[in-house]
C-alpha cells in the first residue's frame, strides 16, 4: 500500500479531514453541513434539478447536545401557479419554464452577503448564510439570541426573479419561504382597470395570485415508512377551546379553516422523546389569508395541503408529466390511497395576491411568502435551554411582575406594590395620603385577579 | 363602603387625568424623539414613549424616501390590549395590557448582551429599547439588484409566567411591521383534561393551551392633516367560473368592524382624502395581514374579536380595543365602532391578530419566542419605487 493512503487514513480517522467525514449521500460538493452559533447542526444534500431548481435531500437536523435524525428525505419547490385577474395568463411557472438551468441566476458575492456561494459546473447558484433570527426566548432577564441557516437561489421567469429560501432555525424550525421580485409582467390600458390597479396615466398593473407549492417528502428518523400525519382542529364553544387530533389513514385533500383554528403535523409512529411522545414536526399555513380556489379545470388550486403517498413520478402540484400512467396534479395525486404504514408525502402551499401599487414600477420590491415546519415533542425540552421544567404552580397566582432590577426612588413605595404603574400619573409626588387611599382601592380592584394564572 | 366610593372618586380623577394626557389627535411628541437615516437617505422620524399599559407606544411616525418629502404616516400606534383565553376556560380570559401592563416595572431593563450589535435607549433611568439596524435582503433585483435595510427598535415586557417582545421594524422602503413575540414560561402546567392542552411535561402533566388576540391600535394621520383620511375596502370577486376577477372599491363611509375574505380578496387602505403622488395615485398604506389562519378563535363569542380589523373616528378615551376604562367611554372597540361618520375623519385602524399556542415539550422549560406579525405598506404613496 501506499504510504500516502497511510497518511491519508490516518488524517481520516484523526478528524483532521472534516469534509471527509461527511457525506454520505451526495457529492461532497453537493454537501452543506453547518453547525449554528448555539451548536445546532444541519446537514443536507443538494441537487440541481432543470425544474425544481435546488432540491434538497437527506436534511438532518442535531439539536445542540442532542441526536442527529433525519426529517426530510427531499424537499423542493413544487410549482409557482401565476393566473391573472383577467385571465390574459394562467402561468405553471416551475413546470412550464423551470427554476434552474437557465433561469436559474448567477449570484454574485454582494448578493450572499457574509455567506458563501456555492456552484454547479462553474455557476454560483445558491447562497449560505448564517443570520441571527431575534429571540430563540426570553424569560424574566434571560435572553437567548437565535440563528438559523439560510439557503436561497434565484430564478428570472420572465420580469420575475424568485428566491426560493430555506431557513433552518437552531430550535429545528424549518421555514420554506419565496420572495417575488423584478418588475410587473403584464400591464394593460385603462379598460383593464377592473382587473387591476393604475400606475400612471394609461398604464394599469393587472392583478394576479401566486400560488406557491413545495414537496415535503419527510422521513422522521431516517425511516420512510411509519411516519403519520394528523389534523388538529378545535372546537370553540362556552369559553374553551376543545381540541380533536385526527389521523388520516388516506390520501387527503385539506384546508385551513380559521374558526377550527386547523393545523396539522407528521409524526413518527416507533420514536418517542423521553417524555414517551411520538417525534413530530407541525405545519402550519399562516399566511392563508389570500387562498385561492381557482377554476374547476386547476383543482389542484381547491385545497392548502395535500397528503399522499409517495410515487416518484409525482413531482409537481400541476402539470405533471401524465406520461406511464402518472397522474396530473395534485387533486389526482389524492385519491384514496392507503397511506398507513406508507411513505408519507406533504404537498404544503401559500398564496400571495398581489394588487399592483404605484411603488411595483420600474423596479418591484421583494414580497415574500412562508410556510412554517416547527418540531413537536422531537426534543424533550427547549433544546437552546438547559433550565428545569416550568414548576407546577400550587396556587393560582395574577400576572405578578417580576421585581424591577432598577426602581427609581420616587416611585418604590407604590409602583412595586401595586405593579400597575398604570394606575397614577408616576412622575408626580402624590402625597401619602392619596397613596394609601390609592392602595385601598387597588386591594378592591385586583380582588378578581386572585383566580388568575 | 364610604372607603369605596372615595377610591372610586380617586379613580375618577385618575382617569380624567390619563385621558387629558391622550388628548393629542396633533402633532405633539409622545416621550423622547428619535430618527434613523439609512446609507441611502431614506429616513424614518418618530416618538416614543413608555406608558404603563401599551408599554412602547410610538407616536408621530414620519417616513421619507431618498430625495421624497417627509410625511407623516401615522399619529401614534400601539399594541392596544393583549386578550389571553385558555382553553379550558379555568381563568376568564385576562386583559394583559390593562390588568398588568406591558409598561411600568413589567417592562424589562435589557443590558447590553440583550442588544448586540444594537444601541439600547432609556426611558425613566432604564435602558427599555433596543435599536438595531439589520439587512434585510433584496430590496428587488431586476437586471441590477439592491440589498435593503431595516431598523428594528424591540422591547421585552414580563406578564405573570410569559414574556413579550414588542418588536417594530421599519423597512427603507417605507414598510412598517410590528411584530408580538410570545416567550417565557407557560403559565399552567398542571391542568387535568388533555383535551384543553399537551403532556409537556417529564411528569405527564398537561399544559394548557391558549390563545392570543393581539389587539392593535394604528391611529392614521397620513401627511399633516390628521382629520381627512378615507377608509376604502378593495375586493376582487372571482366570477361565477372563477376564472377572472372583477375589483371594486368602496369608501368606508361610518365607523364599522370588518373581515379578511379569501374568496374576495378584501383588504383596506386608508388614504389622504386631498394628496396624490403626482401621477394617478393617491396617498396611502394598507395592511397587510399574517396568521390567517387562527383568526376566528373566540371562543367567549365576545363583540370585540367578532372581526378582524374595526374602523372608527379618533376619540382621545378609546384608548383599549377591549377592557377600555368606561368612564364616558365605550368598554370595547365594537362599542367605539357605532355608526358616526368615517370620511374625512381623523381614522383609527384596530387590528386584532389572534393565535392559539399548543404547547409541546420544547415549551416545558422555555417557549421558543413564536413571532406574529403584520405590515403597513405603502400604496401609491410615491408615484414610482423610491429606490
Amino acid at each position: 500500500m501506499n504510504i500516502s493512503y497511510y497518511l491519508y487514513a490516518i488524517l481520516l480517522c484523526s478528524g483532521f479531514i472534516p469534509s471527509l467525514q461527511a457525506a454520505e449521500f451526495c457529492d461532497d460538493a453537493y454537501y452543506v453541513d453547518t453547525t449554528l452559533p448555539n451548536q445546532a447542526r444541519w446537514d443536507m444534500c443538494w441537487e440541481h434539478r432543470a425544474r425544481e431548481g435546488v432540491l434538497l435531500h437527506h436534511i438532518h437536523y442535531t439539536p445542540a447536545n442532542g441526536t442527529r435524525r433525519m426529517v426530510l428525505y427531499q424537499a423542493a419547490v413544487a410549482q409557482i401557479h401565476v393566473p391573472y385577474d383577467n385571465n390574459s395568463s394562467r402561468f405553471h411557472d416551475v413546470t412550464d419554464y423551470g427554476l434552474g438551468d437557465k433561469y436559474i441566476s448567477a449570484l454574485k458575492p454582494e448578493e450572499c452577503i457574509s455567506g458563501k456561494l456555492l456552484n454547479y459546473f462553474g455557476k454560483n447558484i445558491l447562497c449560505q448564510q448564517v443570520q441571527p433570527r431575534d429571540d430563540a426566548y426570553s424569560v424574566d432577564n434571560e435572553r437567548q439570541q437565535g440563528d438559523a441557516l439560510s439557503l436561497f437561489s434565484v430564478s428570472v421567469i420572465g420580469s420575475y426573479n424568485y428566491i426560493p429560501e430555506w431557513r433552518f432555525f437552531d430550535d429545528g424550525t424549518i421555514q420554506p419561504g419565496m420572495g417575488a421580485t423584478g418588475a410587473l409582467q403584464r400591464f394593460g390600458y385603462n379598460s383593464l382597470m377592473p382587473h387591476g390597479w393604475p400606475l400612471t396615466d394609461y398604464k394599469v398593473g393587472i392583478a394576479h395570485l401566486h400560488n406557491f407549492f413545495w414537496k415535503l417528502d419527510f422521513e422522521l428518523g431516517g425511516t420512510p415508512n411509519d411516519d403519520a400525519v394528523e389534523e388538529i382542529n378545535y372546537t370553540q364553544s362556552d369559553g374553551k377551546t376543545l381540541r380533536n387530533n385526527t389521523r388520516f389513514t388516506t390520501e387527503a385533500a385539506r384546508s385551513v379553516d380559521p374558526v377550527q383554528l386547523r393545523s396539522w403535523r407528521i409524526l413518527d409512529t416507533q420514536l418517542t422523546n423521553s417524555k414517551n411522545l411520538p417525534i413530530s414536526y407541525d405545519i402550519q399555513l399562516p399566511e392563508s389569508g389570500q387562498r385561492d380556489a381557482g377554476p374547476s379545470f386547476e383543482p389542484f388550486t381547491e385545497h392548502d395541503i395535500y397528503i399522499t403517498k409517495q410515487k416518484s413520478c409525482e413531482l409537481f402540484a400541476s402539470h405533471n408529466p401524465s406520461t406511464n400512467g402518472c397522474a396530473e396534479d395534485l387533486s389526482t395525486f389524492a385519491n384514496g390511497e392507503n397511506i398507513e404504514g406508507q411513505d408519507v408525502v406533504v404537498w404544503a402551499s401559500t398564496t400571495f395576491y398581489h394588487m399592483p401599487r404605484a411603488e411595483d414600477a420600474p423596479r418591484m420590491d421583494a414580497h415574500w411568502s412562508h410556510i412554517s415546519l416547527i418540531p413537536r415533542d422531537w426534543h424533550d425540552k427547549n433544546p437552546l435551554s438547559d433550565s428545569a421544567e416550568t414548576a407546577a404552580k400550587t396556587s393560582t397566582p395574577p400576572p405578578v411582575p417580576p421585581t424591577p432590577p432598577v426602581v427609581p426612588v420616587e416611585v418604590v413605595n407604590t409602583a412595586t406594590f401595586l405593579g400597575k404603574g398604570w394606575l397614577y400619573p408616576r412622575h408626580f409626588n402624590i402625597p401619602l395620603i392619596m397613596r394609601s387611599l390609592q392602595l385601598a382601592w387597588a386591594a378592591e380592584r385586583f380582588k378578581p385577579f386572585t383566580k388568575s394564572p | 363602603m364610604k372607603y369605596r366610593s372615595t377610591t372610586l372618586c380617586l379613580l375618577a380623577i385618575l382617569t380624567l387625568w390619563q385621558a387629558a394626557a391622550h388628548a393629542t389627535p396633533d402633532d405633539t411628541c409622545n416621550g423622547q424623539s428619535f430618527s434613523k437615516t439609512f446609507a441611502s437617505g431614506a429616513k424614518w422620524r418618530l416618538c416614543w414613549a413608555s406608558q404603563p399599559a401599551e408599554g412602547i407606544v410610538l407616536s408621530q411616525i414620519h417616513y421619507q424616501a431618498p430625495h421624497q418629502p417627509e410625511r407623516r404616516i401615522l399619529g401614534q400606534a400601539s399594541l392596544s390590549q393583549l386578550e389571553t383565553a385558555f382553553d379550558d376556560g379555568s381563568v376568564t380570559p385576562l386583559f394583559l395590557s390593562t390588568e398588568a401592563g406591558f409598561g411600568g416595572n413589567n417592562l424589562q431593563t435589557l443590558t447590553a448582551q440583550d442588544c448586540s450589535n444594537g444601541t439600547l435607549h432609556a426611558a425613566e433611568g432604564r435602558n427599555v429599547l433596543c435599536e438595531t439596524t439589520r439587512d434585510s435582503g433584496y430590496s428587488y433585483k431586476y437586471v441590477t439588484q439592491r440589498q435593503g435595510q431595516l431598523l428594528e427598535l424591540a422591547s421585552h415586557s414580563q406578564i405573570g409566567a410569559r414574556n413579550y417582545s414588542l418588536r417594530w421594524r421599519f423597512y427603507e422602503n417605507g414598510t412598517l411591521e410590528p411584530s408580538l413575540g410570545l416567550s417565557g414560561e407557560l403559565p399552567i402546567v398542571d391542568a387535568t383534561d388533555s383535551a384543553y392542552g399537551w403532556a409537556v411535561m417529564q411528569s405527564g402533566k398537561i399544559a394548557t393551551g391558549f390563545t392570543d388576540h393581539a389587539l392593535w391600535r394604528l391611529d392614521f394621520d397620513l401627511d399633516t392633516t390628521p382629520a381627512n383620511d378615507v377608509v376604502e375596502e378593495i375586493t376582487s370577486t372571482p366570477t361565477a367560473d372563477r376564472i377572472r376577477k372583477t375589483k371594486a372599491i368602496t369608501t368606508l363611509d361610518t365607523e364599522t368592524g370588518r373581515s379578511f375574505d379569501p374568496d374576495i380578496k378584501r383588504f383596506w387602505r386608508i388614504r389622504d382624502g386631498v394628496l396624490t403622488n403626482g401621477s394617478v395615485g393617491q396617498l396611502s398604506y394598507e395592511l397587510v395581514p399574517n396568521r390567517y389562519d387562527h383568526s376566528r378563535a373566540n371562543s367567549s363569542n365576545e363583540d370585540c374579536l367578532a372581526h378582524d380589523v374595526f374602523f372608527t373616528r379618533y376619540k382621545a378615551c378609546e384608548q383599549h380595543a377591549a377592557h377600555n376604562a368606561t368612564t364616558d367611554c365605550g368598554a370595547n372597540v365594537s362599542q367605539f365602532a357605532n355608526g358616526e361618520s368615517l370620511d374625512q375623519q381623523d381614522v383609527v385602524v384596530w387590528y386584532k391578530q389572534s393565535y392559539h399556542h399548543l404547547p409541546r415539550s420544547e415549551d416545558s422549560n422555555r417557549i421558543g419566542t413564536v413571532w406574529s406579525s403584520f405590515q403597513l405598506l405603502p400604496r401609491d404613496w410615491h408615484a414610482t419605487n423610491p429606490f
